[in-house]
């Protein structure tokens, strides 16, 4: 029998597993009332289990447990929680931010149309800026650099 | 000495299917009818007997009903399906097949 023909009596089994697991306790039951010597009838809850593990569900039934129990100690212990929400948050922020860069920075293209042409642009980029700007050769930017100065020495003036 | 032990593994499953192949049974039934069977020489704890049950049940080898037995008791009866008859057919081949082998080895050696 195919894994994949299981799948489906599986999941019917967990979806009707209380109802089974209480036919099953009803049927070990009347076993042991049908025996000449009842007390050599195991265990009827390790029975149940090992029936049970048959299904494949005990690691979901575990895992339930599990997060239980965790729950509980997270509400009773609160400034454990907060420590461990505290140290959580600072690695995840730290992680995320250090990926944000590196992704930024390394990683990605530059964010424009063709970035393979900008190739050479990096090494010299002060020099072909400051030789580029506007504002220094032309004359409306000439003078608006001379009324900035102005400003500035006005108000340093005022100031002392 | 009744044992359990002595079953190689996989034995008990085809027991139980040759066993429902005849008739269907519950669970105390299929345990006193391997113990008889064997000449009290085996006898099947309920603590493999369940968990075999179960595996059948899930391979779709058996189904399980609720019935009234004779003594008037409400019973978990089971029953081979097409698919369990199949199953019992290929494993007793290969049981067969197998106890030939060692016989061979055991016999000519």
């Amino acid at each position: 029998m195919s894994a994949l023909g299981r799948w489906p009596r599986r999941i019917w089994y967990f979806l009707n597993r209380r109802r089974l697991e209480r036919e099953l306790d009803q049927e070990m039951a009347s076993h042991r009332a049908m025996m000449a010597a009842p007390h050599q009838f195991g265990s009827t809850i390790r029975l149940r289990e090992q029936s049970a593990d048959v299904w494949g569900w005990t690691w979901m039934d575990d895992l339930c447990h599990d997060l239980r129990y965790g729950a509980r100690l997270l509400v009773k212990d609160r400034r454990f929680t907060l420590a461990a929400v505290a140290a959580l948050a600072l690695g995840l922020a730290a992680t995320t931010t250090a990926f944000t860069f590196v992704n930024g920075a390394v990683l990605r293209d530059l964010p424009l149309a063709s970035p393979d042409r900008w190739s050479g642009f990096e090494p010299s980029m002060r020099a072909v800026a400051s030789s580029a700007c506007p504002t220094r050769t032309s004359a409306t930017g000439a003078r608006r650099l001379a009324r900035s100065r102005r400003w500035w020495s006005r108000s340093s003036s005022r100031s002392t | 000495m009744p044992r359990e032990a002595g079953l190689p593994p996989g034995t008990l499953t085809v027991l139980i299917l040759r066993l429902l192949d005849a008739q269907p049974l519950h669970g105390y039934a299929i345990a006193q009818r391997i113990h008889l069977l064997s000449h009290e020489e085996l006898s099947v704890e309920e603590g493999s007997l369940y968990p075999a049950l179960q595996k059948l049940l899930l391979n779709g080898w058996v189904k399980a009903i609720w019935t009234t037995s004779e003594s008037g008791r409400e019973v978990r009866e089971y029953r081979l399906t097409p698919g369990g008859r199949k199953q019992l057919e290929a494993a007793l081949a290969e049981y067969r097949r197998t106890s030939q082998a060692i016989d061979l080895v055991l016999d000519n050696a």
